[in-house]
């Protein structure tokens, strides 16, 4: 039974909180990826529309958002993965530090060697743990066996991995459970030492232990490189990432068509805590999609 | 040793470790009031003040802790159970350092010598049975001890009957009325810090969880 | 029939008992009726179905065997070919051994590495463009052509102006497995995940390096496999030979001049011979050309073995 909380002397005050204290999480600020304006086409059907965001550098930005929003779409169209669906078109700019990523001139193959991605489901190629990691820096022209043993040792350490391999790198990447698979497949994209690491819900098909790994990966690693994650679970957003990026779906009853777009950018702590449009609040609390 | 989230650990024992600093400001300042308002010593009163304003620092520090680690870290069980209980007793330890400060504030207006013998003797042990009931609740805290609630119950127990006891010496008329007034609040706080102690020791009994049978 | 019932906490299991009083235990087999009939009668037919395909299967191998097996001998397997009167255990098959292996040989090389380039361009690269339907549908068109209509096709094309080979022989079994290879290896690139060729992608890797380095070796096991069976039945056939090797009795080394001949030709024209020598040839040859083809399937199983020992 609770006491009498009445202090009969002085009128009691709770201490006033500070209006909200400093950042925790130290964002520098050099901006990797400017996007402006951009509306992705696939033929005629307009699947995103009217993006802009900028992500910054050494930072873990999340894309969350209902199914169908174009979060992933998006993403792709970071690293140019989208070319390889026919029909495919992207309208308005996307700067990577100042260089626009979709000028005739630009080679994809560059772009995708200096922006990773990690894929939703584990995809490690049939061949040895070591040949999987090994393939990129093999075919950016790394013959050295030495240097080879050195990316490969550093990539499997930084994905957490090297410890439960390394007396088997001989063996397929196909008999690695799922998590230790996505292991395998960060590894082999930090192997050529990438700039960006994009992550499409790297975590959606693994258990939560396995998941925790991929977390705490992600933690470590952000100081080297910049992340950019599209999730389905928010509590995984609130988690590891500094930004969040909120996306929805317009429908249009009269073509019946369903766009997605960017509703709400903000710092994870504030989206989530105060989120200023309805929609980011309906979906974050569960309401709604 | 936990294999994940050692960083939502750390910030964990980051908040325990600004508990148990608020619990021994108060365990520590208690007997220096009440010593403080026997022996009219009012030196103490502005040393107590400053740390008054620690605390406030530090309670509005742990608020907005909490605040971050329920919003981004979603926690569960024994984490959550945790969180919800800091919340819930620092205030309660903010407000009694507060009322700490008040008894040697009364120094000041009180001289020792007009105090009854008899009045001295229920506010030391007063003040002495207070020291004990927030050390016992603070090591309940720390040993996240679940029968803690019901042993502090006790006690307060005894507290009402040495208030009661005050109030009938107060009542008797031997000081003068200004002493007495001041008495009568001196009396109420402590009163107050007793409560505020078993409020404390109640909520390590949810902290704690059930008992685990085997 | 015992059943698990819901565990009611407090009270331990008894095996064959309602949870609650009054409920009986249900009963989990299948109902008596047209539904378990239907089921035993579609077992019986296909287990008659498997022993009517396997009698036939098992007749003829017991044939070529016990008919073929007496004819087999060192000198049966390279001793020239004798005029048809000669007796068994005189003369062997010899140069027919030698003509199959080359131009089978011959046709693979050319149309192996053709045929699989081919199902590259037109899973990886062609797509759905108008070449690459043009290219499967001849593929598709083409493995329906008789094998007696290309040997007639290579004849009139070739061997009317440059004269027998091995390598006319060659020409028109390679055509004949052309398409064959093409919509084999087609397949198993098809069958080569996606997630493959993305992953390949995203560490910065060039169309054609993705190919040669995730995809064809990620199919390779499925590609070999169906060449070598492709190899296996076009070293069985017979027609196409006929009209671009005509027949020789000694081993004809060169395949691109001269006639030759092979194993397919030499049954042919021996079974159809009165003389008993020469039909025992005619079963040793069978033998051999069975014997052959079985080890090119045993050859097909270690390579795909070995290729995809990464895959598990």
């Amino acid at each position: 039974m609770e006491q009498s909380e009445q202090d009969t002397v002085t009128s009691y005050q709770v201490p006033h909180p500070e209006t909200r204290p400093q950042d925790q999480s130290p964002s520098s600020r050099t901006p990797v990826f400017d996007v402006k304006n951009v509306s992705i086409y696939y033929g005629s059907f307009r699947a995103v529309t009217n993006v802009s965001l900028t992500i910054y550098e050494n930072e873990i930005t999340a894309f969350i958002g209902p199914s169908g929003c174009g979060k992933t779409t998006v993403l792709r169209t970071l690293n140019r993965m989208n070319d390889l669906v026919v029909g495919a078109r992207v309208e308005g700019e996307v700067y990577y530090r100042g260089a626009s990523l979709y000028h005739k001139d630009v080679s994809p193959t560059a772009v995708r060697r200096r922006i990773g991605m990690v894929f939703q489901k584990p995809n490690p190629f049939p061949k040895s743990i070591y040949d999987n990691v090994a393939y990129g820096p093999r075919i950016n022209g790394i013959r050295n066996k030495a240097r080879l043993n050195e990316i490969v040792e550093r990539s499997l350490r930084q994905a957490a991995l090297w410890d439960e391999v390394k007396n088997r790198l001989g063996t397929s990447g196909l008999s690695l459970s799922g998590g230790q698979a996505q292991r395998l497949c960060i590894a082999r994209t930090l192997a050529v030492e990438p700039d960006v690491v994009l992550m499409d819900e790297p975590a959606s098909a693994l258990d939560p232990i396995a998941t925790a790994a991929i977390e705490d990966l992600m933690k470590e690693i952000r100081s080297q490189y910049t992340i950019v994650i599209v999730t389905h679970n928010m509590q995984q957003a609130t988690r590891v990432s500094d930004r969040t990026a909120f996306y929805s779906v317009l429908i249009d009853s009269e073509n019946d068509t369903r766009t997605g777009t960017l509703v709400e950018y903000d710092q994870t702590a504030s989206l989530f805590e105060n989120p200023r449009d309805e929609r980011t609040k309906a979906y974050v609390t569960g309401r709604m999609g | 040793m936990a294999e994940h989230r050692q960083d939502f650990e750390r910030e964990l024992e980051g908040i325990e470790a600004k508990v148990i600093e608020l619990f021994a400001m108060v365990a520590e300042d208690l007997p220096e009031a009440t010593q403080a308002l026997l022996s009219g010593n009012n030196e103490v009163v502005q040393k107590l003040a400053e740390r008054g304003q620690v605390i406030t620092a530090l309670y509005t520090e742990i608020e907005e802790l909490i605040n971050r680690e329920i919003l981004l870290q979603a926690p569960v069980a024994s984490d959550l159970r945790f969180l919800l209980s800091v919340q819930r007793i620092v205030p309660e330890i903010e407000r009694s350092h507060h009322l700490v400060v008040l008894i040697a504030a009364r120094a000041d207006h009180i001289l020792s010598e007009d105090l009854s013998p008899r009045s001295r003797g229920l506010v030391e042990r007063m003040g002495k049975l207070a020291s004990d009931m927030w050390r016992q609740t603070a090591d309940a805290w720390y040993q996240r001890d679940r029968d803690a609630g019901l042993v502090v119950s006790e006690r307060d127990d005894e507290m009402d009957e040495l208030h009661a006891s005050l109030i009938a010496e107060l009542a008797s008329g031997r000081m003068t009325l200004p002493v007495t007034m001041e008495m009568t609040l001196v009396a109420r706080f402590y009163e107050r810090l007793a409560d505020h102690a078993v409020n404390v020791a109640r909520r390590v009994g949810y902290l704690a969880g059930p008992a685990v049978s085997d | 029939m015992a059943v698990a019932q819901p565990r009611d906490p407090g009270q331990p299991m008894q095996p064959g008992q309602p949870a609650q009083p009054g409920q009986s235990t249900p009963d989990l087999r299948e109902p008596a009726g047209w539904r378990r009939a239907k089921d035993r009668i579609a077992t019986t037919l296909m287990w008659i179905s498997f022993v009517v395909v396997i009698i036939p299967l098992g007749f003829v191998l017991y044939t070529v065997i016990a008919k073929g097996a007496s004819a087999i001998g060192w000198s049966f397997l390279t001793s020239n070919i004798p005029p048809n009167v000669v007796p068994l255990g005189a003369g062997g098959m010899g140069p027919a051994i030698a003509g199959t292996i080359e131009i089978t040989a011959l046709a693979a090389l050319m149309a192996v590495p053709l045929g699989v380039l081919g199902a590259v361009y037109v899973n990886e690269y062609g797509g759905n463009t108008l070449l690459a339907r043009i290219v499967r549908f001849m593929a598709d068109v083409m493995t329906g052509v008789p094998s007696i209509v290309m040997g007639l096709f290579i004849f009139s094309l070739w061997v009317l102006h440059f004269g027998f080979s091995g390598l006319a022989g060659a020409f028109a079994l390679g055509c004949l497995m052309l398409p064959v290879v093409i919509r084999s290896s087609e397949e198993m690139l098809k069958l080569v995940p996606n997630a493959l060729r993305e992953g390949s992608y995203a560490v910065g890797a060039t169309k054609a390096r993705v190919v040669m380095t995730v995809v064809l070796p990620a199919a390779i096991g499925g590609i070999v496999s169906g060449a070598l069976l492709a190899i296996a039945r076009a070293a069985g056939e017979t027609a196409p030979l006929l009209f671009t090797v005509l027949t020789v009795s000694a081993v004809n080394w060169n395949v691109f001049s001269g006639a030759n001949t092979a194993l397919s030709a030499q049954i042919f024209v021996n079974a159809s011979q009165p003389y008993v020598g020469a039909q025992g040839r005619a079963w040793g040859a069978a033998l051999t050309l069975i014997a052959i083809a079985f080890i090119l399937m045993i050859a097909a199983r270690v390579v795909t073995a070995r290729f995809t020992r990464y895959s598990r």
